[in-house]
């Protein structure tokens, strides 16, 4: 399927007789992309397929007045970024807990979930990106399996490029360590 | 990339998400995102779905005002079903006003018996004179009743024999020495006794 330009997608949205259909053509492109994205903080399936509608929705509700001062996707991925954030931030306040403990959740979610489809190494790379500081763990996400430039990146998070590249360089560095030092058991 | 050259190990893994989704879940998805929409769009709607009937707000504005009206005129009607004096109510003002703002203080009148001192006064007084009256009746009373008394000793010391007092005498030891003429007896008595002594004795 082609993929359909920004710009026709947001002057489809502008008219009420096409808007409907100019939504369907946004969630075609980029529905798969954001869900991914949430599923890589969140961990669990069902968590993910809520925050994915929430976000979608509020991309529904505002889109009419998106402002073109940055990409659609950049402005989209900011939306799904927001809510899994938040997520994870009242997940943390509800079960009382420290930050590193929501990590430790997450990675007994990893370790239990059925929809896990990955070897060892798959599930030692997984684990090993959930001991990483929430911000980090986004910036993380975005480059290594979104490929996202650190100017996109900015845009999603706000954050300065030379903050984002040291913040990426350090992630590196830590699952590096971490599966170099359990290379042997494998 | 350099993060590349110092992290081989991660380099070298194939970069997917090695999660599994539910069969068809991006396809249903897509459909439960576009009702979610449409619900979301439908209830963003200012008339909510509800259908007016043509020209009702044109004609809204005309029967407010109607209605306003005729309540007016209802309050007007109503107040004048009773009638009253020609420049009642300008009159009414000023009458209302001699009685109130414009009043002049009546003058102040003193009664002398208000007062509570004057009548504690006027008891004392009464007491005072009525006490004097007493006493000096009784005075008078007693005066009169002593003069009685001494005039009725006279009257008895007269007429009591004079042998009989010197007989008393004698016997009282009075009299030691009976060589005292009788003049000198009598003058004795009666300088030395009283009319009531010789009374009480005799």
């Amino acid at each position: 399927m082609k993929q359909v330009e920004d710009s026709e997608i947001l002057l489809k949205f502008s008219v009420e007789k096409t808007r409907n259909e100019a939504f369907s053509l946004l969630l075609n492109k980029y529905q798969q992309k954001i869900y991914w994205h949430i599923r890589r903080l969140v961990i669990d399936h069902d968590d993910a397929d809520d925050l994915v509608q929430e976000s979608f929705v509020k991309v529904w509700k505002n889109l009419a007045n998106f402002r073109n001062d940055s990409q659609l996707y950049t402005w989209i991925y900011r939306i799904a970024t927001n809510e899994s954030i938040t997520f994870l931030n009242k997940k943390k306040l509800k079960n009382n807990i420290s930050l590193d403990d929501v990590s430790g959740e997450l990675s007994e979610s990893l370790a239990a979930s059925h929809y896990f489809d990955g070897d060892k190494i798959q599930r030692k790379l997984q684990e090993a990106i959930l001991t990483l500081p929430e911000k980090q763990r986004v910036i993380f996400n975005m480059k290594y399996f979104d490929d996202m430039k650190y100017d996109e990146i900015s845009e999603v998070l706000g954050t300065s490029v030379g903050a984002l590249k040291a913040s990426f360089h350090i992630a590196v560095k830590k699952i590096e360590s971490i599966l170099t030092n359990d290379e042997l058991e494998y | 990339m350099e993060w590349e050259k110092e992290a081989p190990t991660l380099a070298a893994l194939p970069r997917i998400t090695p999660y599994r989704v539910p069969d068809n879940y991006f396809n249903d998805l897509t459909s439960q995102l576009n009702s979610v929409a449409c619900l979301n769009g439908l209830t963003q709607k200012d008339d909510y779905g509800f259908v007016v009937p043509t020209n009702y707000f044109e004609e809204l504005s005309a029967q407010i005002k109607s209605r306003i009206a005729l309540e007016q005129l209802k309050l007007t009607h109503s107040a004048n079903g009773f009638n009253t004096p020609t420049n009642y109510f300008d009159k009414l003002q000023a009458s209302i006003l001699d009685q109130t703002v414009n009043a002049k203080p009546a003058p102040k009148t003193i009664r002398f018996w208000s007062s509570d001192m004057m009548r504690y006064a006027a008891a004392a007084c009464f007491i005072l004179l009525t006490a004097s009256g007493l006493y000096l009746n009784q005075q008078s009373e007693l005066k009169s009743q002593t003069q009685t008394t001494e005039l009725t000793s006279d009257v008895m010391l007269y007429d009591i024999d004079e042998s009989v007092i010197i007989e008393h005498l004698k016997e009282s030891q009075t009299a030691t020495n009976s060589s005292a003429s009788q003049a000198e007896m009598e003058s004795y008595i009666l300088n030395n006794y009283s009319a009531n002594d010789l009374t009480n004795n005799l």
